[in-house]
């Protein structure tokens, strides 16, 4: 969280994230390249960093989109989720670099441009064994590059959190792209099914992990309240809100947040500004509501970020009756001082 | 991530989840035929595999050290003569070639021997 933008914000978190990062990117490389020396002696450098960079790129790939559903499903992954920029610009660069040695080991002797080449060096449209591939990963490099290029809060905060990450949703288009890369390409010439188990385990564990996910947050969704008094919802004794903590409630749009601290209850939307987290999967860090993603904070009672920070988050009016929390589900403009439920 | 976010996310993997299995098994199944011819010998252990419907792979392990000054790798198509490279010395080699191939000679150019005369039955 920060008021001014810089490069990287460094910490002691973020420095060991990345330092595990590259440790395994090179003991990976080392590995497959050692392995391969001795395997297959006959093949070139540049065929095994070609096969070395695609192997990593989709490793990589895998372990950044079972971060999310992961952490969904268990909040012991967060600590993963906090950094996976890095990783996906870590991804994205090693894809970079078998885009790039590719197009110049089967594209650059030719006398037309290297780029131009791929699109008709082959057109083989119709058929599934001959097939032009790389176009598939033309097109999956280009929105991977788009991504990691707005990998920043710049661009978050100018491109707004919605249209931002919608477009990093597009990552899921550039996988499906990937896998049949894959399929199309190196999967129609290799006879040992080593290759097609490991992409088949990946992708069958990656859509699992995700419909899994995207079923439990459906249900969260779809769970109905009628206990209706004044406009406002009945949901829950106050006892079933741990401290510091919250509950989250979908009535009508979006998700609600109601926080306890101390003996005050107060609700906030669900989703914070940076990058749509989930803040009532968050917690009360120095009187604070603090995103569990990314640690952007908002105060309770106004949904505003402590200044010098300009996040502020929709509010919502609470009240206690016996020991039972109601929430009026119509939201007060992001920002708007509401005074909290007092807990008697 | 908002609601109208999660829906599209929940449709979308729920989608791949039918697509990607359905597009691992056409891409398997329609796979061309890998025919693979081999040869072995105390020297040479060749395997050639139709890749598909344009290109074939000769594969030859040397096993060991060559007794020839020269080796070269020899494609025979009908009446032509495909010289697909040479081989040098103890380990792997792979020479991309036309389906069409259906004969492969290891030839001492020097000496004017043939040192391996290979025939690879076609379906």
């Amino acid at each position: 969280m920060s008021a001014s933008y810089q490069s990287i914000l460094w910490n002691r978190q973020k420095k060991i994230y990345d330092c595990i990062i590259l440790g395994f990117v090179l003991l990976y490389l080392i590995v497959f390249f050692v392995s391969n020396a001795f395997i297959n002696p006959e093949i070139t450098q540049e065929t095994i960093i070609i096969r070395g960079t695609a192997t990593l790129a989709l490793l990589l790939l895998h372990i950044i989109l079972s971060i999310g559903p992961l952490a969904r499903l268990n909040p012991i992954f967060l600590p993963l989720l906090y950094n996976r920029r890095h990783l996906g610009v870590t991804m994205f660069a090693i894809a970079s670099i078998h885009g790039v040695f590719s197009v110049v080991q089967f594209h650059s002797l030719g006398n037309i441009n290297p780029i131009l080449s791929i699109f008709v060096s082959n057109t083989h449209l119709g058929s599934v064994s001959r097939f032009p591939f790389q176009i598939l990963g033309f097109f999956a490099l280009l929105i991977l590059m788009l991504m990691a290029v707005t990998s920043h809060d710049f661009w978050l905060h100018n491109l707004g959190a919605r249209f931002w990450k919608t477009l990093h949703m597009m990552v899921y288009l550039a996988y499906t792209l990937i896998i049949f890369h894959v399929l199309l390409g190196i999967i129609q010439y290799e006879t040992s099914p080593v290759l097609v188990t490991l992409l088949g385990i990946g992708v069958a564990s990656i859509t699992t992990l995700h419909v899994i996910a995207g079923s439990k947050e459906h249900r969260k969704d779809k769970s109905i309240r009628n206990l209706e008094k004044e406009g406002f919802i009945k949901i829950c004794s106050v006892h079933e809100i741990l401290d510091n903590r919250a509950k989250t409630i979908c009535l009508e749009k979006e998700r609600i947040a109601i926080f306890k601290y101390g003996n005050k209850l107060s609700a906030v939307s669900n989703v914070c500004k940076h990058q749509n987290g989930p803040l009532g999967e968050g917690r009360i860090i120095d009187g604070c509501i603090t995103c569990p993603w990314h640690g952007y904070q908002y105060l309770p009672q106004n949904g505003s970020s402590p200044p010098p920070f300009k996040e502020k988050v929709a509010t919502y009016d609470v009240k206690i009756h016996g020991v039972d929390v109601w929430i009026n589900p119509k939201p007060y403009p992001d920002g708007t001082e509401r005074p909290a439920a007092i807990i008697q | 991530m908002t609601r109208s976010l999660r829906k599209i996310h929940f449709f979308v993997w729920r989608f791949l989840l039918i697509a990607f299995p359905l597009g691992i098994f056409l891409a398997l199944i329609l796979r061309p035929d890998q025919t693979i011819e081999s040869f072995s010998s105390s020297d040479f252990e060749i395997n050639a595999t139709t890749l598909n419907d344009s290109t074939q792979l000769i594969h030859i392990e040397v096993k060991n050290p060559l007794r020839y000054p020269s080796c070269i790798v020899i494609g025979i198509d009908l009446d032509k003569q495909l010289v697909l490279g040479s081989v040098s010395k103890k380990g792997n080699y792979d020479f991309k070639t036309l389906p069409s191939i259906n004969r492969i000679i290891l030839v001492d150019k020097l000496k004017g021997v043939d040192i391996l005369n290979f025939s690879l039955k076609k379906p």
